[in-house]
Protein backbone atom coordinates (compact mmCIF):
# COMPACT_ATOMS: atom_id res chain seq x y z
CA UNK A 1 0.00 0.00 0.00
CA UNK A 2 2.85 2.11 0.86
CA UNK A 3 4.61 1.44 -2.06
CA UNK A 4 1.63 2.39 -3.88
CA UNK A 5 1.41 5.40 -2.57
CA UNK A 6 5.25 6.58 -3.55
CA UNK A 7 5.30 5.40 -6.79
CA UNK A 8 2.20 7.67 -7.38
CA UNK A 9 3.62 10.56 -5.68
CA UNK A 10 6.86 9.84 -7.82
CA UNK A 11 4.88 9.59 -11.07
CA UNK A 12 3.14 12.86 -10.10
CA UNK A 13 6.13 14.50 -9.48
CA UNK A 14 7.86 13.56 -12.77
CA UNK A 15 4.17 15.04 -14.56
CA UNK A 16 5.27 18.22 -11.97
CA UNK A 17 8.46 18.36 -13.49
CA UNK A 18 7.84 17.63 -17.26
CA UNK A 19 7.69 21.11 -18.08
CA UNK A 20 11.51 21.54 -16.95
CA UNK A 21 12.67 18.62 -18.21
CA UNK A 22 10.91 20.11 -21.80
CA UNK A 23 12.79 23.36 -21.50
CA UNK A 24 16.08 21.36 -20.60
CA UNK A 25 15.76 18.80 -23.67
CA UNK A 26 15.46 22.30 -26.16
CA UNK A 27 18.58 24.04 -23.95
CA UNK A 28 20.52 20.30 -24.79
CA UNK A 29 19.55 19.58 -28.16
CA UNK A 30 18.77 23.13 -29.83
CA UNK A 31 21.03 26.23 -27.74
CA UNK A 32 24.09 23.46 -26.64
CA UNK A 33 25.29 22.58 -30.00
CA UNK A 34 23.94 25.90 -31.76
CA UNK A 35 26.83 27.93 -29.03
CA UNK A 36 29.64 25.80 -30.27
CA UNK A 37 29.55 27.76 -33.61
CA UNK A 38 32.85 30.11 -33.56
CA UNK A 39 33.37 32.70 -36.04
CA UNK A 40 36.83 32.53 -37.31
CA UNK A 41 37.06 35.29 -39.62
CA UNK A 42 36.15 39.16 -39.19
CA UNK A 43 33.75 40.86 -41.61
CA UNK A 44 32.61 44.44 -42.56
CA UNK A 45 28.93 45.13 -42.70
CA UNK A 46 26.45 48.37 -43.13
CA UNK A 47 22.90 48.81 -40.99
CA UNK A 48 20.65 51.88 -41.53
CA UNK A 49 21.25 52.10 -45.57
CA UNK A 50 18.57 51.76 -48.20
CA UNK A 51 20.01 49.01 -50.21
CA UNK A 52 23.55 47.84 -50.83
CA UNK A 53 25.93 51.37 -50.64
CA UNK A 54 29.52 49.80 -50.61
CA UNK A 55 30.47 46.60 -52.58
CA UNK A 56 33.95 44.19 -52.74
CA UNK A 57 36.05 44.91 -56.01
CA UNK A 58 39.33 43.66 -56.88
CA UNK A 59 39.39 42.77 -52.98
CA UNK A 60 39.22 46.12 -51.59
CA UNK A 61 35.66 48.20 -50.54
CA UNK A 62 34.34 50.17 -52.77
CA UNK A 63 30.81 52.85 -53.18
CA UNK A 64 28.05 51.05 -55.28
CA UNK A 65 27.89 53.54 -58.14
CA UNK A 66 24.43 54.25 -58.28
CA UNK A 67 23.60 53.40 -54.75
CA UNK A 68 21.27 56.25 -53.16
CA UNK A 69 23.88 57.90 -50.68
CA UNK A 70 22.09 61.36 -49.95
CA UNK A 71 22.83 62.65 -46.22
CA UNK A 72 19.83 60.72 -44.56
CA UNK A 73 20.05 57.30 -46.29
CA UNK A 74 23.92 57.04 -45.65
CA UNK A 75 24.35 53.22 -44.47
CA UNK A 76 26.90 53.34 -41.20
CA UNK A 77 29.60 50.76 -41.42
CA UNK A 78 31.03 48.54 -38.66
CA UNK A 79 33.90 45.78 -38.82
CA UNK A 80 32.52 42.82 -36.81
CA UNK A 81 35.69 41.39 -34.28
CA UNK A 82 35.08 37.58 -34.45
CA UNK A 83 37.62 37.11 -31.07
CA UNK A 84 34.90 39.55 -28.97
CA UNK A 85 32.10 39.24 -30.80
CA UNK A 86 31.48 42.91 -30.58
CA UNK A 87 31.02 45.21 -33.90
CA UNK A 88 33.22 48.94 -34.03
CA UNK A 89 32.41 51.55 -36.02
CA UNK A 90 35.02 51.93 -39.13
CA UNK A 91 35.09 54.95 -41.36
CA UNK A 92 35.22 54.07 -45.19
CA UNK A 93 38.74 55.24 -45.70
CA UNK A 94 40.00 52.98 -43.02
CA UNK A 95 38.15 50.04 -44.30
CA UNK A 96 39.12 51.05 -47.62
CA UNK A 97 42.39 49.54 -46.70
CA UNK A 98 41.00 46.09 -45.31
CA UNK A 99 41.37 43.29 -47.91
CA UNK A 100 38.13 41.52 -48.30
CA UNK A 101 36.41 38.24 -49.50
CA UNK A 102 33.21 39.05 -51.40
CA UNK A 103 29.83 37.25 -50.07
CA UNK A 104 29.72 33.99 -49.41
CA UNK A 105 30.90 31.42 -47.31
CA UNK A 106 33.88 32.41 -44.90
CA UNK A 107 37.28 29.99 -45.32
CA UNK A 108 35.58 27.96 -42.53
CA UNK A 109 32.42 27.58 -43.99
CA UNK A 110 30.49 29.88 -42.20
CA UNK A 111 27.62 31.97 -43.70
CA UNK A 112 26.07 35.22 -41.70
CA UNK A 113 22.57 36.43 -43.15
CA UNK A 114 19.28 38.14 -41.52
CA UNK A 115 16.76 36.49 -40.46
CA UNK A 116 13.25 37.13 -38.51
CA UNK A 117 12.41 35.57 -34.92
CA UNK A 118 8.64 35.61 -33.84
CA UNK A 119 9.41 38.01 -31.30
CA UNK A 120 9.52 38.23 -27.31
CA UNK A 121 7.76 36.28 -25.07
CA UNK A 122 4.70 36.27 -23.68
CA UNK A 123 2.98 37.79 -26.70
CA UNK A 124 5.07 37.34 -29.96
CA UNK A 125 2.69 39.76 -31.43
CA UNK A 126 5.88 41.55 -33.24
CA UNK A 127 8.69 39.47 -35.66
CA UNK A 128 11.94 40.78 -34.74
CA UNK A 129 14.94 41.41 -37.38
CA UNK A 130 18.25 39.86 -36.11
CA UNK A 131 21.27 38.42 -37.91
CA UNK A 132 22.46 34.76 -37.49
CA UNK A 133 25.35 32.96 -37.91
CA UNK A 134 24.72 29.54 -40.14
CA UNK A 135 26.74 26.49 -40.36
CA UNK A 136 26.17 22.32 -41.05
CA UNK A 137 22.29 23.07 -40.40
CA UNK A 138 23.16 25.25 -36.77
CA UNK A 139 22.37 28.64 -37.14
CA UNK A 140 22.56 31.19 -33.65
CA UNK A 141 22.18 34.78 -33.14
CA UNK A 142 24.92 37.35 -33.81
CA UNK A 143 25.04 40.21 -31.26
CA UNK A 144 25.43 43.08 -34.14
CA UNK A 145 25.00 46.81 -33.52
CA UNK A 146 21.33 47.08 -35.15
CA UNK A 147 19.73 43.80 -37.27
CA UNK A 148 17.09 46.56 -39.21
CA UNK A 149 18.89 47.29 -42.74
CA UNK A 150 21.61 44.86 -42.13
CA UNK A 151 23.58 44.19 -45.60
CA UNK A 152 27.26 41.74 -45.55
CA UNK A 153 29.27 43.40 -47.50
CA UNK A 154 32.56 40.84 -46.70
CA UNK A 155 34.76 38.96 -45.25
CA UNK A 156 38.21 40.60 -43.40
CA UNK A 157 41.46 38.97 -44.88
CA UNK A 158 43.76 41.08 -43.75
CA UNK A 159 43.61 44.68 -42.24
CA UNK B 1 -35.60 10.59 23.37
CA UNK B 2 -36.81 14.28 23.21
CA UNK B 3 -35.34 17.17 24.75
CA UNK B 4 -37.45 16.91 28.32
CA UNK B 5 -37.04 13.06 28.79
CA UNK B 6 -33.27 13.75 27.90
CA UNK B 7 -32.96 16.17 30.84
CA UNK B 8 -35.33 13.89 32.96
CA UNK B 9 -33.02 10.98 32.50
CA UNK B 10 -30.00 13.32 32.86
CA UNK B 11 -31.42 14.66 36.32
CA UNK B 12 -32.00 10.57 37.67
CA UNK B 13 -28.23 10.14 36.89
CA UNK B 14 -27.36 13.24 39.07
CA UNK B 15 -29.12 12.01 41.72
CA UNK B 16 -27.95 8.39 41.83
CA UNK B 17 -24.10 10.47 41.75
CA UNK B 18 -23.60 8.54 38.58
CA UNK B 19 -22.82 12.12 36.64
CA UNK B 20 -21.17 15.11 37.95
CA UNK B 21 -21.16 19.06 36.83
CA UNK B 22 -18.15 18.25 35.54
CA UNK B 23 -19.07 15.50 33.18
CA UNK B 24 -21.80 17.64 31.65
CA UNK B 25 -18.75 20.78 30.97
CA UNK B 26 -16.66 18.08 29.62
CA UNK B 27 -19.14 17.09 27.29
CA UNK B 28 -19.31 20.89 26.28
CA UNK B 29 -16.12 21.67 25.87
CA UNK B 30 -15.00 18.70 23.76
CA UNK B 31 -17.76 19.24 21.18
CA UNK B 32 -15.87 19.63 17.95
CA UNK B 33 -16.58 22.81 16.28
CA UNK B 34 -18.87 22.77 13.09
CA UNK B 35 -16.54 22.19 9.94
CA UNK B 36 -16.68 23.62 6.72
CA UNK B 37 -18.60 21.25 5.24
CA UNK B 38 -21.47 21.41 7.75
CA UNK B 39 -22.25 25.43 7.24
CA UNK B 40 -25.17 25.46 5.19
CA UNK B 41 -24.61 25.98 1.42
CA UNK B 42 -25.97 29.66 2.25
CA UNK B 43 -23.33 30.21 4.61
CA UNK B 44 -20.60 28.96 2.15
CA UNK B 45 -21.70 30.71 -0.84
CA UNK B 46 -21.99 34.14 1.52
CA UNK B 47 -18.10 33.13 2.59
CA UNK B 48 -16.86 32.44 -1.10
CA UNK B 49 -18.43 36.32 -2.17
CA UNK B 50 -16.41 37.69 0.81
CA UNK B 51 -13.41 35.80 -0.28
CA UNK B 52 -13.91 37.01 -4.07
CA UNK B 53 -14.90 40.80 -2.48
CA UNK B 54 -11.32 40.80 -1.20
CA UNK B 55 -9.49 40.08 -3.81
CA UNK B 56 -11.91 42.61 -6.03
CA UNK B 57 -10.67 45.16 -3.23
CA UNK B 58 -7.30 44.19 -3.22
CA UNK B 59 -6.97 44.25 -6.94
CA UNK B 60 -8.79 48.12 -7.34
CA UNK B 61 -6.22 49.48 -4.09
CA UNK B 62 -3.29 48.26 -6.40
CA UNK B 63 -4.75 49.62 -9.38
CA UNK B 64 -5.61 52.94 -8.01
CA UNK B 65 -1.82 52.93 -6.42
CA UNK B 66 -0.31 52.13 -10.01
CA UNK B 67 -2.47 54.48 -11.96
CA UNK B 68 -0.79 56.96 -9.20
CA UNK B 69 2.58 55.72 -9.79
CA UNK B 70 2.22 55.31 -13.48
CA UNK B 71 1.14 59.19 -13.65
CA UNK B 72 3.96 60.93 -11.82
CA UNK B 73 6.70 58.16 -13.17
CA UNK B 74 8.14 59.80 -15.80
CA UNK B 75 9.16 63.20 -13.46
CA UNK B 76 10.50 60.58 -10.78
CA UNK B 77 14.37 59.92 -9.99
CA UNK B 78 15.92 56.49 -10.16
CA UNK B 79 15.98 56.00 -6.72
CA UNK B 80 12.38 57.08 -5.94
CA UNK B 81 11.43 54.74 -8.88
CA UNK B 82 13.04 51.54 -7.11
CA UNK B 83 11.60 52.51 -3.37
CA UNK B 84 7.78 52.88 -4.97
CA UNK B 85 8.10 49.88 -6.93
CA UNK B 86 9.63 48.04 -4.32
CA UNK B 87 7.53 49.72 -1.48
CA UNK B 88 4.29 48.88 -2.55
CA UNK B 89 5.29 45.16 -2.60
CA UNK B 90 6.33 45.61 0.47
CA UNK B 91 4.07 47.75 2.07
CA UNK B 92 1.44 45.71 0.35
CA UNK B 93 2.62 42.84 2.11
CA UNK B 94 2.91 44.22 5.62
CA UNK B 95 -0.59 44.94 5.35
CA UNK B 96 -1.31 41.39 5.03
CA UNK B 97 0.91 40.32 7.83
CA UNK B 98 -1.53 43.45 10.09
CA UNK B 99 -4.89 41.92 8.31
CA UNK B 100 -3.86 37.82 9.44
CA UNK B 101 -2.90 39.06 12.82
CA UNK B 102 -6.05 41.17 13.07
CA UNK B 103 -8.71 39.44 11.39
CA UNK B 104 -7.09 35.83 11.11
CA UNK B 105 -10.54 33.98 10.09
CA UNK B 106 -11.01 35.97 6.98
CA UNK B 107 -9.28 35.57 3.26
CA UNK B 108 -8.24 39.81 3.69
CA UNK B 109 -4.84 38.86 4.56
CA UNK B 110 -4.43 36.45 1.33
CA UNK B 111 -5.34 39.07 -1.08
CA UNK B 112 -2.97 41.42 0.18
CA UNK B 113 -0.11 38.67 -0.04
CA UNK B 114 -1.19 37.95 -3.74
CA UNK B 115 -1.15 41.71 -4.31
CA UNK B 116 2.37 42.13 -2.80
CA UNK B 117 3.58 39.20 -4.83
CA UNK B 118 1.93 40.29 -8.11
CA UNK B 119 3.43 43.79 -7.06
CA UNK B 120 7.09 42.22 -6.87
CA UNK B 121 7.81 41.77 -10.69
CA UNK B 122 7.59 45.74 -11.49
CA UNK B 123 10.34 46.36 -8.26
CA UNK B 124 12.00 43.65 -9.79
CA UNK B 125 12.48 44.82 -13.38
CA UNK B 126 12.85 48.69 -12.28
CA UNK B 127 16.39 47.12 -10.23
CA UNK B 128 17.43 45.20 -13.43
CA UNK B 129 16.56 48.60 -15.83
CA UNK B 130 19.17 50.73 -13.31
CA UNK B 131 21.47 48.28 -13.39
CA UNK B 132 21.33 48.55 -16.98
CA UNK B 133 19.90 44.77 -18.04
CA UNK B 134 16.89 45.33 -20.66
CA UNK B 135 13.77 44.04 -18.33
CA UNK B 136 12.03 43.01 -21.46
CA UNK B 137 14.91 40.32 -22.73
CA UNK B 138 14.08 36.60 -22.57
CA UNK B 139 16.56 36.45 -19.32
CA UNK B 140 15.99 39.46 -17.69
CA UNK B 141 12.03 38.00 -17.86
CA UNK B 142 13.26 34.61 -16.52
CA UNK B 143 15.09 36.03 -13.59
CA UNK B 144 12.33 38.10 -12.43
CA UNK B 145 10.13 35.33 -12.65
CA UNK B 146 12.05 32.84 -10.69
CA UNK B 147 13.08 34.96 -8.27
CA UNK B 148 9.47 35.58 -7.17
CA UNK B 149 8.48 32.11 -7.66
CA UNK B 150 11.29 30.89 -4.95
CA UNK B 151 10.07 34.62 -2.82
CA UNK B 152 5.84 32.93 -3.15
CA UNK B 153 7.53 29.56 -2.74
CA UNK B 154 8.86 31.06 0.42
CA UNK B 155 5.58 32.76 1.56
CA UNK B 156 4.01 29.92 1.27
CA UNK B 157 6.09 28.05 3.31
CA UNK B 158 5.56 30.79 6.03
CA UNK B 159 1.80 31.65 5.77
CA UNK B 160 0.11 28.41 4.97
CA UNK B 161 -1.87 30.46 2.08
CA UNK B 162 -2.93 28.37 -1.02
CA UNK B 163 -3.00 31.51 -3.08
CA UNK B 164 0.80 31.94 -2.41
CA UNK B 165 1.16 28.62 -3.66
CA UNK B 166 -0.81 29.69 -6.84
CA UNK B 167 1.80 32.50 -7.22
CA UNK B 168 4.47 30.40 -7.22
CA UNK B 169 3.49 28.17 -9.90
CA UNK B 170 2.08 30.82 -12.28
CA UNK B 171 5.82 32.41 -11.91
CA UNK B 172 7.45 29.14 -12.23
CA UNK B 173 5.58 28.82 -15.92
CA UNK B 174 6.09 32.39 -17.03
CA UNK B 175 10.33 31.63 -15.75
CA UNK B 176 10.11 28.63 -17.79
CA UNK B 177 8.51 30.28 -21.00
CA UNK B 178 11.16 32.96 -20.69
CA UNK B 179 13.81 30.59 -20.64
CA UNK B 180 12.31 28.55 -23.59
CA UNK B 181 12.01 32.34 -25.84
CA UNK B 182 15.61 32.79 -24.64
CA UNK B 183 16.73 29.53 -26.49
CA UNK B 184 14.39 30.12 -29.54
CA UNK B 185 15.70 33.83 -29.88
CA UNK B 186 19.43 32.72 -29.71
CA UNK B 187 19.41 29.11 -31.36
CA UNK B 188 15.63 28.92 -32.75
CA UNK B 189 16.60 30.51 -36.82
CA UNK B 190 16.81 26.65 -38.10
CA UNK B 191 14.38 26.01 -40.56
CA UNK B 192 13.29 22.96 -39.24
CA UNK B 193 12.47 24.73 -35.88
CA UNK B 194 9.45 25.83 -35.77
CA UNK B 195 9.09 28.14 -32.20
CA UNK B 196 5.52 28.41 -32.26
CA UNK B 197 5.23 24.61 -32.50
CA UNK B 198 7.81 24.20 -29.63
CA UNK B 199 5.96 26.96 -27.33
CA UNK B 200 2.47 25.16 -27.79
CA UNK B 201 4.13 21.96 -27.11
CA UNK B 202 5.61 23.82 -23.70
CA UNK B 203 1.83 25.07 -22.55
CA UNK B 204 0.69 21.45 -23.32
CA UNK B 205 3.36 19.93 -21.15
CA UNK B 206 2.95 23.02 -18.44
CA UNK B 207 -1.22 22.42 -18.26
CA UNK B 208 -0.10 18.57 -17.87
CA UNK B 209 2.16 19.83 -14.27
CA UNK B 210 -0.92 21.52 -13.36
CA UNK B 211 -3.20 18.64 -13.69
CA UNK B 212 -0.78 16.89 -11.92
CA UNK B 213 -0.26 19.25 -8.91
CA UNK B 214 -3.77 19.36 -9.00
CA UNK B 215 -4.10 15.73 -7.92
CA UNK B 216 -0.91 15.72 -5.68
CA UNK B 217 -3.08 19.22 -4.07
CA UNK B 218 -5.70 17.11 -3.40
CA UNK B 219 -6.07 15.87 -0.20
CA UNK B 220 -3.60 19.01 1.34
CA UNK B 221 -3.87 22.18 3.10
CA UNK B 222 -3.81 23.69 -0.55
CA UNK B 223 -6.78 21.51 -1.84
CA UNK B 224 -8.51 24.43 -2.51
CA UNK B 225 -6.19 25.66 -5.80
CA UNK B 226 -7.44 22.20 -6.83
CA UNK B 227 -10.19 23.82 -8.95
CA UNK B 228 -8.15 26.62 -10.22
CA UNK B 229 -5.11 24.21 -11.44
CA UNK B 230 -7.36 22.10 -13.45
CA UNK B 231 -9.03 25.02 -14.94
CA UNK B 232 -5.67 26.71 -15.65
CA UNK B 233 -4.21 23.41 -17.01
CA UNK B 234 -7.09 22.70 -19.49
CA UNK B 235 -7.09 26.34 -20.69
CA UNK B 236 -3.63 26.16 -21.40
CA UNK B 237 -3.78 22.35 -23.45
CA UNK B 238 -7.26 23.99 -25.04
CA UNK B 239 -5.16 27.29 -26.17
CA UNK B 240 -1.92 25.14 -27.46
CA UNK B 241 -3.72 22.49 -29.36
CA UNK B 242 -5.56 25.19 -31.01
CA UNK B 243 -2.67 26.90 -31.99
CA UNK B 244 -0.44 23.47 -33.12
CA UNK B 245 -4.23 23.32 -35.75
CA UNK B 246 -3.61 26.26 -37.25
CA UNK B 247 -0.28 26.81 -37.36
CA UNK B 248 -0.13 23.61 -39.32
CA UNK B 249 1.38 23.53 -42.56
CA UNK B 250 -0.48 20.23 -44.04
CA UNK B 251 -4.41 19.84 -44.26
CA UNK B 252 -5.93 18.24 -41.99
CA UNK B 253 -3.14 17.72 -39.59
CA UNK B 254 -2.93 16.15 -36.93
CA UNK B 255 -4.37 18.10 -34.49
CA UNK B 256 -7.05 18.47 -36.32
CA UNK B 257 -8.27 14.60 -35.23
CA UNK B 258 -6.67 14.82 -31.89
CA UNK B 259 -8.04 18.15 -30.83
CA UNK B 260 -11.85 17.04 -30.59
CA UNK B 261 -10.20 13.86 -28.22
CA UNK B 262 -8.69 16.66 -25.87
CA UNK B 263 -12.02 18.14 -25.57
CA UNK B 264 -13.67 14.97 -25.32
CA UNK B 265 -11.12 14.77 -22.31
CA UNK B 266 -11.38 17.40 -20.77
CA UNK B 267 -15.65 16.68 -20.56
CA UNK B 268 -14.54 13.58 -19.44
CA UNK B 269 -12.64 14.94 -16.60
CA UNK B 270 -15.19 17.87 -15.59
CA UNK B 271 -17.74 14.55 -15.67
CA UNK B 272 -15.18 12.36 -13.49
CA UNK B 273 -14.38 15.01 -11.17
CA UNK B 274 -17.80 16.65 -10.99
CA UNK B 275 -15.92 20.06 -11.84
CA UNK B 276 -19.07 22.53 -13.87
CA UNK B 277 -15.69 24.69 -14.92
CA UNK B 278 -14.30 22.11 -16.57
CA UNK B 279 -17.31 20.85 -18.70
CA UNK B 280 -18.26 24.71 -19.45
CA UNK B 281 -13.96 25.24 -20.64
CA UNK B 282 -14.51 22.64 -22.81
CA UNK B 283 -18.05 23.70 -24.15
CA UNK B 284 -16.49 27.20 -24.96
CA UNK B 285 -13.43 25.68 -26.47
CA UNK B 286 -15.55 22.79 -28.67
CA UNK B 287 -17.49 25.90 -29.99
CA UNK B 288 -14.70 27.24 -31.00
CA UNK B 289 -12.89 24.65 -33.10
CA UNK B 290 -16.06 24.16 -34.41
CA UNK B 291 -16.26 27.42 -36.15
CA UNK B 292 -12.90 27.31 -36.85
CA UNK B 293 -12.89 23.82 -38.55
CA UNK B 294 -16.19 24.63 -40.33
CA UNK B 295 -14.30 28.01 -41.73
CA UNK B 296 -11.05 26.57 -43.05
CA UNK B 297 -12.62 22.84 -44.42
CA UNK B 298 -16.16 23.47 -45.55
CA UNK B 299 -16.95 27.04 -46.43
CA UNK B 300 -15.07 26.81 -49.76
CA UNK B 301 -16.52 23.15 -50.48
CA UNK B 302 -19.89 23.58 -49.36
CA UNK B 303 -19.97 27.27 -49.35
CA UNK B 304 -20.64 30.06 -46.65
CA UNK B 305 -24.27 30.01 -45.83
CA UNK B 306 -24.57 26.03 -45.69
CA UNK B 307 -20.83 26.19 -43.71
CA UNK B 308 -22.93 28.22 -41.19
CA UNK B 309 -26.13 26.03 -40.75
CA UNK B 310 -23.59 23.56 -39.95
CA UNK B 311 -21.64 24.91 -37.21
CA UNK B 312 -24.84 26.45 -35.49
CA UNK B 313 -26.73 23.40 -35.79
CA UNK B 314 -23.35 21.76 -34.52
CA UNK B 315 -23.31 24.25 -31.70
CA UNK B 316 -26.72 23.89 -30.62
CA UNK B 317 -26.05 19.96 -29.97
CA UNK B 318 -23.05 21.22 -28.17
CA UNK B 319 -24.53 23.03 -25.97
CA UNK B 320 -27.57 20.64 -25.37
CA UNK B 321 -24.52 17.98 -24.64
CA UNK B 322 -23.14 19.97 -22.40
CA UNK B 323 -26.42 20.91 -20.15
CA UNK B 324 -27.64 17.43 -19.83
CA UNK B 325 -23.97 16.52 -19.07
CA UNK B 326 -23.83 19.06 -15.96
CA UNK B 327 -27.56 18.84 -14.96
CA UNK B 328 -26.36 14.89 -14.48
CA UNK B 329 -23.11 14.44 -13.38
CA UNK B 330 -21.54 17.86 -12.27
CA UNK B 331 -21.94 20.42 -9.14
CA UNK B 332 -20.67 23.98 -9.21
CA UNK B 333 -17.08 24.77 -9.33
Amino acid sequence: MKATLNSRKLALGVGIGLPFLFVLGLYLFIYLPASQLRLDQDFLYTTDGYGAQYEVKQGRLAPVEDSDTSFYNRATLYLFDASTESSHYVSPEDAMQYRLSPTGPSVEGYIVEPASSDGHMPFWVSSEYTVVLQKDGLSRRLPVNKSYGFDFIGWVDAR
Amino acid sequence: MNKHEALAAINVLIHQANLSKQDILTIFNETPAPTPTDTPRAARRKLSLESIAYYIGGGIVLAGLWTLVALNWSDMPVDARLIVSFGLAVMTYLAGVGFERALPRTEAAASLYFVAIATLPVGLATLLDIVVFDPAAALSQAAIAFICAVCAAGLYIYHKKSVLLLAATLYSTWGLAALLSHILEYAGYDADINGVALTSYYFITAGFSYFCLAQLLHCTRAAALTGTLLGLGLVYTLVAGLVLEINATVNPSFWTFFYPALLAGGMYASVRLARNALLVLSTIFLVIYILYVTSRYFSDSLGWPFALMLAGGMIIGTTILAGKLRARFTRPA
